[in-house]
């Protein structure tokens, strides 16, 4: 065909719209999509002030700012124009900054916004070519380098604004994950849960929140419901298998779900359409596979040292994405040939 | 096929492919352990250095001269067995005659060393399709680029955990104790091959430049 205007579809003629090769639907979607997930933090900061202060909210914005002012550090030496303006990198700070405790010194998020950038994502070619999740892999430094500075915890029933400089005086209380790790018997109202009214870091506490930010990333296609159902049904299940706690199969799987990190690294890191695979098959199998990881490290890991372990499955599942995309593209493709050549053997017999 | 003579000139680019332009370790990615998981002061990485080169050298030789009369699935077995002997030479050297606190800290990573991906890459696979000399200046400069690639990892580590380089304090205290770890010396790594290939692609552009001036 020439490349003309004009086809002619259905006997009428027709004009055809060049599109240059990037089809997208949506002009500049990186941007809208860092946008979405910005926007998918801000509750979680101000539910967090409610309880802590404005200390969470400054560093969130410690470990945004950082990020932003690397990554325009990386664009300068690798001679790039700055990518900032798609809002990868505020969303890698933004993200680092809120799975800090509420009393972390403000270094802590900066050095691990800048590692994130700096180490995990400029080096492999910045947006869109990261293998790791860069946020996952800053928290995963973190726990390495720093583990009491990034896992103590304060109590959010004081009531009283922790100060802005130094938190020493400040109490602490152990988290769920750390209590469910020690094999206490626990059990939380599932209120408290949906208020966030526990100890843990600034942006994964409040449940009711965190899914509610969960399907508004849903419903603006940001996050896939793919990945993250999947993941966390397989630890739901792990959960009412295996109990690590009394209070039955329903307070298993609550106290489970709602600990730690769980949730908010399957909403938030798991579903980073850069490291998680594109096909449908795919992305199941990576939302299962993650929670398998997840539970696992929660009952045979070193729960001692490190009572959050689910970066680290996202880090795991991260370097297997393309190896689960291909490989369930492959069967489904192999699959549905089989099923065609068989038709096509009946309907000539 | 063997080759029937070698100049210099083939010999340099030898040395210098394994050496620098294909490293041995930033771009073949042979070797990785012994660097990653004890490369932690310079010690360490020049003692790793020498036993690397004490084995390597004797093996690619003794592969090179007999390599093609073994049938090939015996060679690994072969080479192996001569590595690990070899290697138990060094340790006994290491501890009579240098020091047995290094034979100390070293002991358990010298059986690595044995069944190292290098002698299964360079022994078993350039030496014996080549002639002698050949293979010794190959392995001579897998050796030294190992040894390049550990001494730069662990003189890094060692400033940055302990503040030292080869024991001496250096005036400054940095004091990461995390470099001591692991991925701290797989990110080093990964800069070095970055930096490497940055290097070579600034060397391909300027002799580009000069054979077509545009």
């Amino acid at each position: 065909m020439p490349m003309g205007q004009y086809s002619w579809i259905g006997g009428k003629r027709m004009k055809l719209k060049k599109a240059e090769a990037p089809h997208l639907r949506q002009t500049e979607r990186v941007a809208y999509m860092s946008l979405d997930l910005l926007i998918a933090l801000v509750p979680l900061c101000i539910f967090s002030s409610i309880y802590y202060g404005l200390r969470p909210v400054l560093l969130v914005l410690t470990g945004l700012v950082t990020a932003v002012v690397c990554e325009l550090l990386g664009s300068l030496v690798m001679r790039r124009r700055p990518t900032v303006a798609d809002g990868n990198a505020a969303v890698i700070g933004g993200l680092v900054g809120a799975m800090m405790s509420p009393i972390t010194p403000y270094w802590v998020p900066a050095v691990a916004a800048a590692f994130a950038i700096l180490v995990v994502k400029m080096p492999f070619g910045g947006t869109g070519r990261h293998v790791f999740h860069p946020a996952a892999a800053a928290l995963a430094l973190c726990a390495v380098c720093f583990p009491t500075r990034v896992f103590t915890y304060p109590d959010p029933g004081l009531n009283v604004p922790i100060p802005l400089g130094d938190t020493a005086g400040v109490i602490t209380a152990l988290s769920p994950a750390e209590q469910l790790n020690s094999g206490a018997q626990i059990s939380y109202h599932w209120i408290t849960l949906l208020q966030g009214n526990f100890a843990g870091p600034i942006g994964a506490t409040a449940i009711a929140v965190q899914l509610a930010c969960m399907l508004y990333l849903f419903a603006r296609h940001t996050a896939s419901p793919l990945i993250v159902l999947p993941y966390l049904l397989t630890c739901a299940a792990g959960a009412a298998l295996f109990p690590r706690t009394s209070g039955g199969v329903g307070n298993s799987v609550l106290m489970e779900l709602c600990s730690g990190m769980l949730l908010f690294s399957g909403i938030y890191l798991l579903t980073d359409t850069v490291t998680a695979p594109r096909y449908w098959l795919g992305r199941v199998v990576y939302g299962i596979l993650a929670g398998v990881l997840v539970m696992t490290m929660r009952h045979f890991g070193r729960s001692d040292q490190f009572p959050c372990t689910a970066f680290f499955a996202v880090l795991l599942v991260n370097a297997l994405a393309p190896v689960i995309d291909r490989w369930c593209w492959r069967l489904v493709y192999t699959l549905r040939r089989r099923l065609q050549e068989r038709m096509e053997r009946r309907a000539v017999q | 096929m063997k080759k029937s003579f070698l100049g210099l000139r083939e010999l340099a680019g030898i040395f210098l492919d394994t050496f620098i332009s294909k490293n041995i370790v930033l771009v073949q990615a042979i070797g990785l352990c012994p660097i990653v998981a004890i490369g932690i002061n310079l010690k360490y990485g020049v003692a790793l250095t020498v036993c690397t080169a004490a084995v390597l050298l004797p093996t690619s030789l003794c592969m090179s001269l007999w390599g093609s009369r073994i049938p090939s699935w015996l060679r690994p077995p072969v080479y192996t067995v001569a590595a690990s002997l070899l290697l138990i030479l060094a340790a006994l050297v290491v501890d009579q005659w240098v020091s047995h606190e290094l034979y100390a800290s070293l002991y358990l990573f010298l059986p690595l060393m044995a069944v190292n991906t290098i002698f299964t890459y360079r022994a078993g696979g350039f030496s014996v399709s080549n002639r002698p000399a050949a293979a010794l200046v190959d392995a001579l400069g897998s050796a030294l680029g190992f040894g390049l690639a550990i001494c730069v990892v662990s003189g890094l580590r060692e400033m940055a955990a302990f503040g030292t380089l080869w024991g001496k304090p250096l005036g400054f205290r940095l004091l990461l104790p995390e470099a001591v770890e692991p991925f701290a010396g797989f990110i080093l790594l990964g800069f070095m091959a970055a930096f490497l290939k940055w290097v070579k692609s600034f060397a391909d552009r300027k002799t580009a430049g000069k054979e077509d001036p545009v």
